[in-house]
């Protein structure tokens, strides 16, 4: 670069970028990526060239009846050009995780194969002893002479291969989906088939005690990321055959697996239909976890409260399959989304029916006057401080004045700084990885609170309101709740800053219409207490289990009856009663 | 109505009208029964909610022979297109009237009591957004909210009832039947119109599953804000005696006033009133969405959600002319009360005429699709 091009680079910063400058967006017509039409164009040839393969094979295979239209496929006789096309599709030999290895199976004459499979995905240890050692060496004591071609496939089917699930597969995108899950494709020279091998070993961590839903008196397992095990989990807790596992596939490019989870004759199936057709209706490249799902498949993605329960408990989840819910499983999530949910369950945690109910409601009303604490107690102490003084008893209030008089700022602003460090905290707490964590969360509170008041930024009653709040919030089991319940709780301090109780009042109506009027797949968000008829029970409090014959009537569960109307029959003062037993 | 509205249970419509009906003893009504009935104002409340029971039977009756059905329909049904329409056009401008003098009536309370120095145009046009927002939502909504709040609002009422017990001097309440028989029966029957708001209900009629939920809300209803209204103006007598108590136009503010429990419960009256302006937006919201609702159906508009905005603004509008809390209050008793039984003999001569012209809805099919 001569001087004067240094000089002109200088004076001028934007003739630094220059042609050749790096840069992903396009610079005019003539900077067109050539590379990336062609990848581009080299994709929809290969799909292309799949899709009239296949249509071809239709159109042969549609006079030769039903059997034969199932095995219409776009894969080749040709071995060689089978796995030629699988590269290009996986884009080996760029993409290393695609593993590729020919084999001559043990047969009179060898007979030519490969076997592919998924770096990282798949077992080795099964693949070497129950695919490779089978096909390489202990076929020869076999004494298997099969023709070229089907014939061969058939016999390495049924007497060499030891795996406990083998199926066959057709198209190239079924055997990439095969060896994306995977499993370990077989492909035989001569035949227009591949075999594929269950060999999935996906790197999984091993069932840990839950993160956000513990409970002192129950058990301590929770999901993880595998949604095979967190189906295995539930399971373990309901031994009814009655209870369906179905498989959907969501995200254009994640392909992820969805675990949908139910009990026939218990789940209504229109519900069913329902979970079964929002999930099948997401058309979207990737779903990443739970958290995702939710907000494509719920009834108010714009709620501040969400209208499907996540758990990442399987007792829970096994509770509410057997009261007629449908539990969604996203592989690589270690929740449950449980469809419907209602506003209380969101209250409630599995703890509550583990202890006797007296204990358990009285959990559970601490937990509601926890939820009220959180929602209304700044925007009380705002409308009683700014508004309403007189309803403070006088020592009370002459102590606050007190305490407010070196404060310089007016108490809304007071509390609103409190609260935002009190989220800075939270958040800090939560972001600082390890055990420290809560260690500097807590010192944070200490030292800034104890500051604060020093500084005269905030008085102590503040500190004390803001920390009662902090607290109660805590208090509430569900995380998307207590999200929900944190914005509102600023709405609601904005609204009585304003307006005073009025606009306390109005806030409150607004929101306890737009949660009237909410629904979960059908079901009124606040049922069984509003929007139901019957008795309300296992609500606010926990009826004693053995006065929980009926499960909840909001879901119109099939079989109404989860027990016997006298379950205590061994109890001469238990009520006894001649009607046959409706458990089940 | 073309949108989905769901549905409204017994518990929901009785709540609903309890609460429609109960909102008014925030504000003049225990006034006006002791005016009638002076000690006895209690009898005179429970007189009042027994004529009302009756004069809602028509309403019941037409819930059994048109289940399903809201008034705009039964009424286009059996009195013809012409005149049907004209009826429920009459009826849901009495209610729209109900609906603003409502709105003045809780705006004036609330400045004169607790807001004094806040201009009424805000207190009107919160409440009609509010009413707008919940009658939008739907009149399930509205129901349900109603029934979410109830412990709230009795709360609100009944805190104060109980904590202004020691106070009742229950000799007040004597003589039985107060000024006289004849003039607490009279009088209660000249007040037998205030349960005529009951006509939400038939308004709304379509989100009633079958009859029988319509009759156990209305009646329920009803009967609750008798005990309700009985419960208050015997407090409210036995604590101020007769003569005062008809004189204190906010009397359950004054009951909430006098609330103390030693010095750390003291002056609630705030806090009280803030749930009883709940009551009032259910009042209103109900109010609005019966109104919008009837006009639309008498109108044969398709959904009646258009209607709100503008029918709030009118309202708004129209609730700022009376010059001042005067003229309000004789505009609730001079007229509306007495139009209240006009209003009642709707759902009569609508039944009369089925009746007589052998109308009832068909047995099953229509109403159920209608409905869901």
């Amino acid at each position: 670069m001569s001087i004067w091009e240094r000089l002109m680079r200088w004076l001028n910063p934007a003739s630094a970028t220059t042609d050749d400058a790096f840069s992903l967006g396009r610079r005019g017509p003539g900077q067109d990526d050539g590379g990336q039409s062609a990848a581009m164009l080299a994709d929809a040839r290969l799909r292309t060239d799949a899709l009239l393969t296949r249509l071809d094979r239709l159109a042969e295979a549609v006079p030769q009846g039903k059997d034969a239209l199932k095995r219409v496929g776009d894969l080749s006789t040709n071995l060689d050009e089978n796995v030629e096309k699988l590269k290009k599709l996986f884009r080996a030999p760029a993409n290393k995780d695609l593993v590729e290895r020919e084999i001559l199976i043990a047969t009179e004459p060898p007979t030519r194969a490969v076997l592919l499979f998924m770096e990282g995905l798949s077992d080795k240890t099964v693949i070497n002893d129950n695919l490779l050692q089978p096909l390489m060496l202990l076929s020869y004591e076999l004494h298997l002479t099969p023709e070229k071609g089907p014939s061969a496939v058939d016999q390495v089917e049924q007497r060499i291969l030891a795996g406990h699930q083998v199926s066959r597969k057709y198209d190239r995108a079924s055997v990439a989906e095969a060896l994306l899950a995977g499993d370990t494709v077989l492909l035989v020279e001569g035949a227009a088939v591949a075999l594929v091998v269950e060999t999935k070993d996906p790197p999984t961590r091993s069932v840990g005690d839950p993160k956000i839903e513990q409970v002192i008196w129950g058990p301590h397992d929770a999901f993880n990321e595998a949604w095979r095990v967190n189906v295995a989990l539930v399971r373990r807790r309901l031994k009814d055959p009655r209870l369906v596992t179905e498989i959907l596939t969501v995200g254009d490019v994640s392909k992820t697996y969805v675990g949908m989870m139910y009990i026939d004759t218990i789940a209504p199936p229109r519900l069913v239909d329902e979970v079964r057709r929002r999930v099948q209706a997401v058309k979207v490249d990737i779903v990443n976890g739970s958290g995702i799902l939710q907000q494509y498949i719920d009834d108010s993605p714009r709620s501040l409260l969400p209208a499907t329960l996540i758990t990442e408990r399987p007792d829970r989840t096994a509770a509410y399959l057997s009261e007629g819910h449908v539990a969604l499983f996203v592989d690589t999530a270690p929740h449950a989304i449980i469809c419907p949910a209602t506003f209380w369950s969101l209250l409630q945690t599995a703890e509550d029916y583990y202890l006797r109910w007296p204990f358990g409601s009285t959990l559970r009303h601490i937990r509601f006057a926890a939820l009220l604490v959180s929602l209304l107690l700044p925007s009380l102490y705002i409308g009683v401080v700014n508004y309403h003084p007189e309803m403070i008893p006088t020592e009370l209030l002459l102590f606050i004045a007190q305490s407010r008089e070196p404060v310089p700022m007016p108490a809304v602003v007071e509390l609103l700084t409190m609260e935002v460090i009190f989220e800075l905290i939270r958040e800090a707490g939560a972001r600082i990885p390890g055990v420290i964590g809560p260690t500097v969360g807590l010192v944070a509170s200490l030292v800034l609170g104890q500051a604060a008041v020093e500084a005269r930024i905030v008085s102590p009653v503040m500190i004390l309101v803001v920390a009662v709040t902090g607290l109660a919030s805590f208090a509430l089991p569900n995380y998307l709740m207590g999200w929900g319940v944190r914005l509102l709780r600023f709405l609601l301090l904005l609204l009585t800053t304003v307006f005073g109780f009025l606009g306390l009042a109005t806030g409150i109506y607004a929101l306890v219409v737009y949660t009237t009027s909410l629904r979960s797949f059908g079901v009124p968000y606040l049922a069984p207490v509003v929007g139901t008829t019957g008795r309300v029970k296992d609500a606010l409090g926990t009826p004693p289990l053995y006065r929980q014959e009926e499960r909840p009537p909001f879901m119109h569960p099939l079989n109404r009856y989860r027990q016997a109307e006298v379950v205590r029959n061994w109890d001469p003062r238990a009520p006894q009663t001649d009607t046959p037993d409706k458990g089940g | 109505m073309g949108a989905y509205d769901g549905h409204i249970g017994a518990r929901e419509g009785s709540v609903l009208l309890f609460t429609v009906l109960g909102s008014m003893l925030f504000l003049q009504y225990p006034q006006y029964l002791v005016s009638v009935g002076g000690p006895a104002a209690w009898q005179a409340a429970l007189l009042v909610a027994l004529f009302g029971l009756v004069l809602a039977l028509p309403i019941v009756a037409l819930g059994y022979r048109f289940p399903g059905r809201g008034l705009a329909e039964i009424s286009r049904e059996v009195a013809g297109s012409v005149f049907g329409p004209l009826l429920t056009l009459a009826v849901s401008a009495w209610i729209a009237v109900a609906a603003l003098v409502t709105l003045r009536n809780f705006t004036e309370t609330f400045v004169i009591t607790i807001v004094p120095d806040t201009p009424p145009s805000v207190l009107i046009i919160s409440g009609s957004l509010l009413s707008v927002y919940a009658a939008y939502r739907g009149v399930e909504a509205v129901a349900r909210t109603a029934l979410a709040l109830l412990p709230v609002i009795a709360a609100g009422g009944l805190l104060v009832l109980i904590f202004s017990l020691p106070r009742v001097d229950t000799t007040l309440l004597f003589p039985i039947w107060g000024f006289g028989f004849d003039r607490t029966l009279m009088g209660s029957l000249y007040y037998a119109s205030t349960a005529a708001e009951v006509i939400v209900l038939l308004a709304v009629g379509h989100a009633f599953r079958d009859g029988r939920s319509l009759q156990h809300s209305s009646l329920r209803g009803i009967l609750l804000f008798g005990l309700a209204a009985a419960a208050t103006v015997a407090v409210l007598v036995g604590i101020a005696g007769a003569p005062l108590a008809r004189q204190e136009p906010f009397p359950l503010y004054f009951l909430a006033r006098l609330v103390y429990l030693g010095r750390f419960l003291q002056r609630t009256e705030a806090l009280i009133v803030m749930f009883w302006i709940l009551a009032a937006l259910i009042r209103l919201s109900a109010l609005m969405s019966a109104t919008a609702i009837s006009l639309a159906g008498a109108l044969r508009l398709p959904d009646y959600r258009p209607l709100l905005f503008p029918l709030a603004t009118i309202l708004s509008a129209l609730s700022l002319l009376p010059k001042d809390y005067v003229a309000v209050l004789r505009l609730d008793r001079e007229w509306m009360r007495p139009l209240g039984f006009a209003v009642l003999a709707v759902p009569l001569l609508l039944w009369l005429l089925a009746v007589v012209r052998g109308k009832a809805a068909a047995p099953s099919g229509e109403a159920a699709g209608h409905a869901s």
